[in-house]
């Protein structure tokens, strides 16, 4: 998380450079402290990790997933990526843990499920495999060949059938199958999608904010916007843990602290968003556009409530 | 660019230009991912001038250029292309006639406002002192560029308390909350620039004077605001302000300070 002060912002046009994360968190010239109050930018560690596993070096990018993971335990993306690690490493039963959790924080990831019934396979566990496969199975039925993963699925499938067939005696090294985007394109890649919300495209927005997320890490710009698309698609509890999620990592990112207090009010808990108000206020001492907005939310909601 | 700034010279200075200079440096006054990004009108067109600097990815194609139809800011102007212009200088004469008779210059603001950015609906006494400030802007013949000084914070407070007066004597609160929010970023902008523990206690009153402003904003009869405000500029003037100038050599107003604290 990037500190957004006014001073920051031109430093960044003096440069040249446009940081991704002024729009939903920070901005804010003349704010009292920073978007982020985080002692640790897991983005920093993610992408040592992707450049390291972009390049091969699959300890050195385990060594980086690990501290993302540490901080960021619920992050599908750096669970995932940690466990990919390992598995090109032949260290399969390392893998396991932390493609499990992949699975588990976004159980639709179609890599993490092959890669982790592969693993089970692998380690002999034919039954855990099987799970992960019909797990897979049960996807390509819902998605009956017409969503955009399709082709991803069937490939995934034959893979692990394949290796669910060679049994354990098969231990080499699994070479990745993911490839990860380049960060250079991130602020477009973010632009882009905060344009999409901004046209009520909420379903493309949220694909742009995935290819961001897999690229820059749990970055919590990307985690708020995640939660806000997701939020006007009604997809409360996925908005919800989006927004618990970019806390976690900046407590005083005004963006979560502001959208997080409005789906608190869409839910009907208006203390909550006025406890979310009360941190805003605290942290803008000099104002900014979220107390604003979080503040005129409350006003409606009490008006049309009355 | 920090330290510098291009120089302009009005053609004015009553209190309709100078609140309009002071909403015109307002993120709040466009709100949405603007106001987010902490960007105002003088973001792009510094003291009125342009910004040769402004780039901004995904917006910009080129240093100074801006796509104005990009649906980042607001979808109502989106047109799926990616279109950037050069950021005018507002001295200069442009598209729109600003004889004050048509006023083709306030539609003008409207809609970038409204449409552009997504702001919300600007007043009519908003829109009459941006036009005001926008109609008064023209180019210096000697000096182009002048250093970034304490001092233009300080102008700045002072014209938005004149905006915070204007809108008060024009009835219109929600004018007067935009003036308000204009004092208390530029109070922001001098707190960046007193960095470190040094100025702690200058930030700490900073922030002080900044929820006095927040308080006299809630405040709904106008004249009792207004007189509240000219106790807190009185009290500014004489305490924080005083003691900023003081030391404004020890902060990051100086050049190479700066310089040494962005390395």
């Amino acid at each position: 998380m990037r500190y957004r002060s006014s001073l920051a912002m031109l430093a960044a046009c003096a440069v040249f450079a446009a940081p991704i994360a002024f729009a939903a968190g920070s901005g804010g010239s003349g704010s009292s402290a920073p978007p982020s109050q985080s002692s640790y930018d897991p983005t920093v560690d993610y992408q040592k990790g992707a450049d390291a596993f972009a390049s091969g070096k699959y300890d050195e990018a385990a060594k980086a997933f690990r501290k993302v993971v540490s901080a960021v335990p619920k992050n599908p993306q750096a669970n995932y990526l940690l466990g990919a690690s390992y598995m090109a490493q032949g260290d399969f039963s390392r893998a396991v843990k932390p493609l499990e959790a992949a699975v588990r924080y976004d159980e639709k990831m179609v890599d993490a499920r092959r890669d982790l019934g592969i693993t089970q396979a692998k380690l002999g566990k034919a039954g855990k495999a099987d799970e992960q496969l019909g797990a897979l199975k049960a996807m390509q039925e819902g998605c009956a060949g017409t969503c955009a993963d399709s082709a991803k699925l069937n490939d995934a499938i034959a893979r692990l059938e394949a290796a669910i067939a060679a049994g354990p005696q098969a231990q080499s090294a699994v070479e990745p199958e993911v490839r990860l985007a380049s960060a250079e394109t991130l602020d477009a890649t973010y632009v882009a999608a905060v344009g999409l919300i901004n046209e009520h495209r909420y379903e493309a927005a949220i694909a742009k904010l995935d290819a961001a997320l897999w690229a820059a890490g749990p970055h919590p710009d990307v985690l708020t916007y995640l939660g806000f698309a997701n939020r006007k698609l009604k997809r409360y509890d996925a908005a919800e843990a989006y927004y618990r999620e970019a806390l976690a990592i900046a407590p005083a990112h005004r963006g979560a602290l502001e959208y997080y207090g409005e789906l608190k009010l869409e839910r009907g808990d208006v203390e909550g968003a006025k406890a979310h108000l009360a941190k805003l206020e605290t942290i803008c001492g000099f104002g900014c556009h979220e107390v604003d907005e979080l503040r005129r939310w409350i006003a409606a909601g009490r008006s049309s409530a009355s | 660019m920090l330290s510098g700034q291009p120089a302009t010279c009005m053609a004015g200075d009553d209190d309709s230009i100078r609140s309009g200079r002071a909403l015109f440096a307002t993120p709040t006054l466009l709100g949405g991912q603007a106001a987010k990004a902490g960007l105002s009108c003088a973001s792009c067109h510094i003291n009125g001038r342009d910004n040769v600097h402004f780039l901004l990815a995904g917006v910009s194609a080129a240093p100074g250029t801006a796509d104005v139809t990009n649906s980042f800011f607001s979808a109502a102007r989106g047109n799926a292309r990616f279109d950037p212009v050069v950021i005018p200088d507002l001295a200069k004469p442009g598209k729109v006639s600003r004889d004050p008779g048509a006023r083709a210059l306030e539609i003008f603001i409207r809609n970038l406002i409204v449409e552009e950015f997504g702001g919300q609906e600007p007043t009519p006494a908003t829109l009459d002192t941006l036009a005001a400030y926008v109609r008064a802007i023209r180019p210096c013949p000697g000096e182009q560029r002048v250093v970034r000084r304490l001092n233009d914070q300080l102008a700045a407070i002072a014209d938005g308390a004149a905006a915070v007066r204007l809108m008060a004597g024009r009835g219109d609160p929600r004018g007067m909350r935009l003036a308000i929010a204009s004092m208390r970023h530029q109070l922001g902008l001098v707190a960046e620039r007193y960095a470190g523990p040094g100025f702690a206690r200058d930030r700490r009153a900073l922030l002080a004077a900044s929820r006095e402003l927040r308080a006299i904003g809630d405040i709904a009869v106008p004249g009792q605001a207004g007189l509240a405000l000219d106790r807190w500029k009185r009290g500014f003037d004489a305490g924080p302000a005083r003691r900023l100038r003081g030391a404004e050599a020890r902060s990051l107003y100086d050049g190479r300070r700066l310089d040494r604290a962005l390395r």
